[in-house]
């Protein structure tokens, strides 16, 4: 109860410092672009790290805590979120991020989907009904989610809009050069086949033109058997790949075992803000998933 | 080029025929000049389509290059947004969510205790019978879930057990847009008391449940009736979750009976949690149920007695839930550690004899997962009551003949995948005092349907 009331007198005090949108974002790439676009009118709080698989997350009582007290939801949507999401904004009991308000945004519903099943049949593994929703592995996505989230940030926060389509010209024109410097250094990577561990890089291959040619999962979310494994290394010894690449939140025993079988180079990328040491904010994201992707081909 | 090669064809063949011709001389010149108009005349008539040929070629060429040029723009810029998704012609796209849980098993108990009491020193529900040995099939239950309008919520969730018998394990609405944290409930639902309580028993981390809810609430606390819960806002709770909840039920659920004007009982609860570092969670939790009973009859379920019940019962429920998982990513690892604490006050009288029991267990898991897919757990579960003093309950169901009841549990889970799993657990169950039963599960659970959200 003490420290109830500790929390009570702590929190009337600290109340006039309160900044004008609070954001909850279920994954870093939205949390740093929350801040890229509204500065310091927006109070980001990132519910998820690069160091967590985000289909796979506890709907935490801090969520719950956060959640109750967020203006807006900025999440991937697309159903990566649906084994935590709907119980924390259910619990949550906040009307302003409720599913169909404005409070809550889906990033996904902005970009053209990628991996949309043919069927949908959970013998396929995790599939997701809208396509793979790891949309934040190609940059372009990012500029169109910018755009639509600017204008979202317009529409929940009137007051401070100017603010934000001056933030969002200015980030659209640094993203646009940025854009240009990465394509023009991906471009050896053209063409280039790659072994996956998970199947969450096909915005990534879209972009880069990379050749994904095996997946070290024998059906997405299915852990590899040993079995499975030795399969992928009969393979790519007789296909090589230029590269095996992972995400922070997976396991690096299979590709470092493919590595090991076959010398084929394993390379961890970033998958998010805060991923690798180098991947300090959305630019520095893209910056060393190609430095990372350059110097393992090379 | 082709257009030349096949022209040079076409003169070809006309020059051979005028070479070839065999008619007189005279006949030949007026004929001559006839083939040769006719030859300037193909022949102006060809270059005109070859020129005409070549402008298209030229054009063509340039588009090409025109599209190579926007095709290197637009690999520069983002991709085009998308066209809107939503499927508006299907009439069955406003169906609810459909899920199902199926399971069922083999179970194994070196003693029956079929006939006696279940738990010496504890009247207990019928539902809370150790089930049949040899295969048989668990509970299946099918949820529906659906928002009705703007406002409400609502769900459904039908249980078949192996008898064949349709139960409503519960259905109720839910408040969608209450300000200032508040959601109402009103309908049949698991009572938010404790922590085990309000989960699912499929989402449970055991097969069966723990002493002290099959002794106090016979298995689950479930019954018809209103709920309030009102989340604290950040001013207040200082970001940490911190949660009060109230609720009024019709009574007629074990352990209450044939309430006085169909309300019964009513229980308060607050939760509350927060994040230690980013690897570790917790929730804890205090509540309280207060139930009555009016000449509840549990007859078959205690042949030795102390079938008739009449008075209260005020249960206090001390919880406490943590999680650990490197990073904070469950994925590889990670650590369920949960107990919690049940002290009871009942009093009334059992057939015609007054009693005024204190009883009180508690249990202690804990479920590791060591790799993907594999978990092993621990669980120890007890319960301890008053010795009943009345002449007239010696020998019943409530004499606990001087012994603890207690139970040791061990669990290996393999998890085909998030929707389905397969558990090995083994009990040295000494709930009968004096006589250890040795009891070995397998059972399997699947879950199917749309992916659900699972709370903490």
């Amino acid at each position: 109860m003490r420290v109830l009331f500790c929390a009570l007198a702590f929190c009337l005090a600290a109340l006039p410092a309160h900044a004008d949108l609070k954001i909850f974002a279920c994954e870093p790439e939205w949390g740093a672009l929350a801040k890229e676009l509204g500065g310091d009118k927006v109070d980001v709080y990132v519910a998820t790290s690069a160091q967590q698989d985000p289909h796979h997350i506890e709907a935490r009582p801090s969520l719950i805590a956060r959640a109750r007290a967020a203006d807006m939801l900025v999440c991937t949507g697309a159903e990566l979120e649906v084994g935590w999401l709907p119980a924390v904004q259910r619990q949550a009991a906040n009307q302003k991020i409720q599913p169909g308000t404005p409070g809550e945004f889906e990033a996904a519903s902005f970009v053209r989907m990628l991996d949309v099943p043919g069927r949908l049949d959970r013998a396929d593994g995790d599939v997701h009904a809208q396509g793979n929703p790891h949309i934040q592995t190609d940059p372009r996505n990012i500029a169109l989610v910018a755009n639509a989230l600017a204008t979202r940030f317009v529409l929940l926060d009137v007051a401070n809009g100017a603010l934000y389509e001056a933030r969002h010209t200015a980030f659209d024109e640094k993203w646009r050069a940025a854009l240009a410097r990465w394509t023009t250094a991906a471009a050896p990577l053209r063409g280039k086949p790659i072994a996956v561990q998970h199947p969450n890089w096909a915005y990534l291959n879209d972009w880069l033109g990379l050749n994904q040619i095996v997946s070290l999962e024998p059906k997405p979310g299915v852990p590899p058997s040993a079995g499975y494994l030795s399969e992928v290394v009969t393979r790519v010894r007789s296909m090589p790949v230029a590269v095996v690449i992972r995400a922070p939140h997976e396991s690096a025993k299979p590709s470092e075992f493919l590595s090991a079988q076959t010398n084929v180079p394993a390379v961890l990328l970033p998958f998010t803000v805060g991923g690798t040491p180098g991947a300090g904010d959305l630019t520095a994201l893209y910056d060393d998933t190609v430095t990372r992707l350059l110097a393992a081909v090379k | 080029m082709r257009q030349e090669t096949g022209l040079a064809a076409v003169f070809g063949c006309v020059l051979t025929g005028f070479l070839a011709y065999p008619g007189p001389v005279a006949a030949q010149d007026a004929d001559l000049s006839a083939v040769r108009r006719q030859i300037e005349a193909l022949k102006s008539d060809y270059e005109g389509k070859i020129r005409d040929l070549e402008q298209r070629l030229a054009k063509t060429e340039s588009n090409t290059a025109q599209i190579a040029a926007k095709t290197d723009q637009i690999a520069a810029q983002p991709v085009a947004p998308p066209v809107a998704k939503a499927d508006t012609k299907n009439a069955s796209a406003f169906n609810p969510q459909i899920s199902g849980v199926l399971n069922g098993g083999y179970t194994h108990f070196s003693d029956d205790p079929a006939g006696r009491a279940r738990i010496p020193g504890f009247v207990t529900a019928p539902e809370s019978s150790l089930g049949s040995r040899g295969f048989s099939l668990g509970e299946s239950e099918l949820s529906f879930k659906a928002n009705i309008d703007q406002a409400i919520t609502g769900q459904l969730t039908v249980s078949l057990n192996g008898e064949n018998e349709v139960e409503v394990e519960e259905a109720f609405i839910e408040s969608l847009s209450l300000p200032l944290g508040l959601t109402a409930r009103g309908g049949r639902f698991l009572s938010g008391i404790g922590y085990l309580n309000q989960k699912h028993t499929h989402d449970w981390e055991f097969i069966d449940a723990p002493l002290p809810y099959i002794a106090f609430l016979g298995n689950q606390y479930r019954d018809d009736g209103v709920q309030l819960r009102w989340l604290a806002p950040p001013e207040i709770s200082g970001d940490m979750f911190l949660e009060f909840g109230g609720e009024l039920f019709r009574g007629n659920s074990f352990p209450g009976a044939n309430p006085s004007h169909g309300k019964g009982a009513y229980s308060t609860f607050v939760h509350f949690g927060d994040d230690i570092g980013v690897s570790s969670s917790w929730q804890a939790g205090l509540s309280y149920l207060r139930t009555e009973a009016r000449g509840r009859d549990l007859g078959a379920a205690t042949d030795d007695g102390a079938e008739v019940f009449t008075g209260f019962d005020n249960l206090g429920i001390a919880s406490f839930v943590y999680k650990w998982a490197p990073d904070g990513n469950p994925t590889e690892t990670n650590l369920k550690l949960s107990g919690e604490y049940f002290y009871r006050r009942e009093t009334g009288s059992f057939d015609t004899a007054a009693v005024k029991l204190d009883q009180n267990g508690w249990y202690l898991q804990g479920v590791y997962q060591f790799m993907p897919q594999w978990k092993a757990g621990l669980r120890y579960d007890r319960l301890a009551s008053d010795d009943v003093s009345d002449p007239a309950l010696i020998g019943t169901a409530l004499d606990g003949r001087n012994g603890t009841p207690q139970r040791g549990s061990a669990l290996l889970e393999y998890d085909t995948s998030e929707f389905g799993r397969i558990r090995l657990q083994y009990s040295r169950d000494d709930s009968l005092v004096g006589e250890s039963n040795n009891i070995v599960r397998l059972q399997y659970t699947v879950i199917f349907g749309p992916h659900a959200a699972h709370g903490f």
